[in-house]
């Protein structure tokens, strides 16, 4: 009977026990459990950095790999996040703990507004809105009017805010405790989401909008819905990447850092939900040791490791780690026949 | 119904009585799948209406009418290739869910009871349609007569009372019509769901309907019990063309 079955399999029901499926989740939040106490205040910072990135490109992925919508302007919502925490905490005295969800709220209602029109475009001009919007947001954080509240051109600091002293911890070891729980939350709601009717309804759209739509799946909402978490995500992101600088300005937002998520995105595998902590990895750690390595030519190196990745594994990390997994169980089911 | 200047449907009207088998046949370009598409709402039409069970369906929005209990499967085959077989029926299964988004975040126990009914209906149906084996397979590793199946029961996940196939038995074999027969005429007799079918295989349409409509340049030349219909001069000429 086993012969039968054709070669090419995916997983998607019960078909992996419930400990083998926790296995990898498990790992990493023991491993980043206890980075808390071994990595130094510089150190800790870059992997507080790390889990900011890795829940805005949760989201990317969220967006563009289950749902289909590419957002080339995802650093709009991460300039949203950040600036929300700032404001919130330097004029408004909010501890950062409340600061970084409200940041995800704001970001989600400026998503919701672009969705509307943004919902109706076909892929490329879905992408060209995005960029504009990502192109325009640095430029009102400069604008005069509202430099009160932004820092306007030079930007501002952002209050330090208490460390979790009761706990034992300094600053740098409570804002990354914070991040790591609100990454493992954040991560578990959304991979329950995809893995569910939700997600394959979300999955149905990008595929076939209109057999979607034969299905009752009322595509329209979806996608806005979708839009909002997305832009839920990378709002509470770019709030946890603000907190933990600590600085804020229109020039971290520039377009490019868009383009970094997505290439994080993309090199962690769009498809996936832990392939988002990889991609955030990458476009973290490979520019900084590149600076390091290589002074001056430190971008072209970054994108020489991309262009390795790409070809190294054309479906990202996740689909490399999938293509390994696959792998094992023909060696294992062949060895047992 | 009209695109442009060219008028695709045009005053056609027809019933199709609950737990029957209604044959849509006619020439290429006679309006079948046009007033499919009307129905189904892809195309909404210029004029008249589409009632199922006394309750409009015409303005109604594509998803809306699917959960009105429109099921359909495509002429050349819509299934969602980056899924399984499995989860495609799943996906077929959507309207009878429970939960948001938020519900399926927290994976209430709403959220759960549900997907396991869904599940259970699913793996249900692919016993039925003979899908069991593949049930794992992804879309692309497939057949296309086995994709046929696959669309059907996807169709029938989502409990339809009334199910339109367009050219179910496009691209099947003798043996392979002969069950798709079968399996269409199990539809009425055991789930009692009223069965649209617009074919091009007269065979399998004289075979199994239990009423027959014809249409030719968007009209309506006949109508009635199979056997009538074959013997219509009307239809005769449409089909064979004017000897005069």
């Amino acid at each position: 009977m086993e012969t039968r079955k054709p070669a090419l399999f995916i997983n998607d029901t019960g078909n992996r026990g419930r400990a083998q499926k926790l296995a990898v989740p498990l790992l990493l939040v023991t491993a980043g459990f206890a980075l808390t106490f071994l990595l130094d205040g510089y150190h800790l910072l870059q992997a507080t950095n790390i889990i900011g990135f890795a829940i805005a490109i949760l989201g990317l992925n969220l967006l563009a790999g289950y749902n289909g919508q590419i957002s080339v302007g995802q650093g709009a919502f991460l300039a949203m996040g950040g600036y929300t925490c700032a404001i919130l905490m330097n004029r408004l005295g909010l501890p950062f703990w409340l600061a970084v969800p409200a940041a995800g709220c704001t970001s989600m209602l400026l998503g919701f507004l672009i969705a509307i029109p943004a919902i109706r475009l076909e892929l490329l001009y879905l992408a060209l809105a995005t960029f504009s919007l990502a192109v325009a947001l640095p430029q009102f954080a400069k604008n005069k009017v509202l430099a009160p509240w932004t820092g306007g051109v030079e930007g501002q600091s952002i209050q330090r805010p208490q460390p979790w002293s009761e706990l034992g911890l300094n600053l740098d070891q409570t804002i990354y405790l914070y991040a790591l729980l609100t990454a493992v939350v954040l991560f578990w709601l959304v991979h329950n989401l995809v893995s569910g009717r939700l997600g394959r309804a979300l999955e149905a759209i990008k595929d076939q909008p209109l057999a979607a739509e034969t299905m009752a799946i009322d595509t329209r909402a979806y996608k806005i819905k979708t839009f909002c978490a997305s832009a839920f995500l990378t709002g509470v992101g770019g709030g946890i990447g603000a907190v933990a600088t600590g600085y804020i300005s229109a020039d971290t937002y520039t377009f490019f850092i868009s383009i970094t998520l997505l290439i994080g995105a993309v090199i962690g595998g769009f498809r996936s939900i832990l392939g988002a902590v990889f991609g955030a990895a990458f476009i973290v750690l490979v520019p900084m040791y590149a600076e390091k390595v290589a002074h001056g030519v430190a971008w072209a190196l970054f994108g020489a490791a991309t262009i390795a990745m790409m070809w190294l594994m054309p479906d990202g990390f996740a689909g490399l780690c999938t293509r390994l997994r696959e792998h094992v169980q023909r060696l294992i089911s062949r060895s047992s026949l | 119904m009209r695109f442009g200047g060219i008028t695709a449907l045009d005053d056609v009207s027809f019933a199709v009585e609950r737990g029957t088998i209604c044959g849509l046949i006619g020439p290429n370009g006679a309006g079948k799948t046009t007033c499919f598409n009307c129905i189904s709402g892809v195309y909404q039409s210029s004029a008249g209406t589409v009632a199922l069970a006394g309750r409009q369906l015409t303005g109604m929005k594509r998803h809306a009418i699917a959960r009105a209990g429109v099921g359909r499967t495509f002429q050349n085959l819509a299934l969602f290739p980056s899924m399984t077989v499995r989860q495609n029926v799943m996906v077929g299964g959507h309207a009878s869910g429970r939960g948001g988004f938020l519900a399926s975040m927290f994976k209430l126990p709403d959220v759960r009871r549900s997907e396991a009914e869904i599940e259970a209906r699913a793996e249900a149906l692919l016993k039925r349609f003979g899908l069991g084996q593949v049930a794992a397979a992804r879309i692309d590793s497939l057949p296309f007569p086995t994709l046929k199946r696959v669309e059907l029961a996807r169709a029938l996940a989502g409990f339809p009372s009334l199910l339109i196939l367009d050219e179910p038995a496009a691209g099947l074999t003798h043996e392979e019509v002969d069950e798709l027969a079968t399996q269409i005429q199990r539809l009425r007799d055991e789930d009692g769901i009223t069965v649209l079918l617009v074919e091009h295989h007269m065979n399998l349409v004289m075979r199994i309907s239990d009423r027959v409509v014809v249409l030719n340049f968007g009209r309506k030349i006949a109508d009635g019990l199979p056997a009538h219909v074959r013997t219509d001069p009307a239809v005769m000429t449409a089909y064979l063309g004017d000897d005069k």
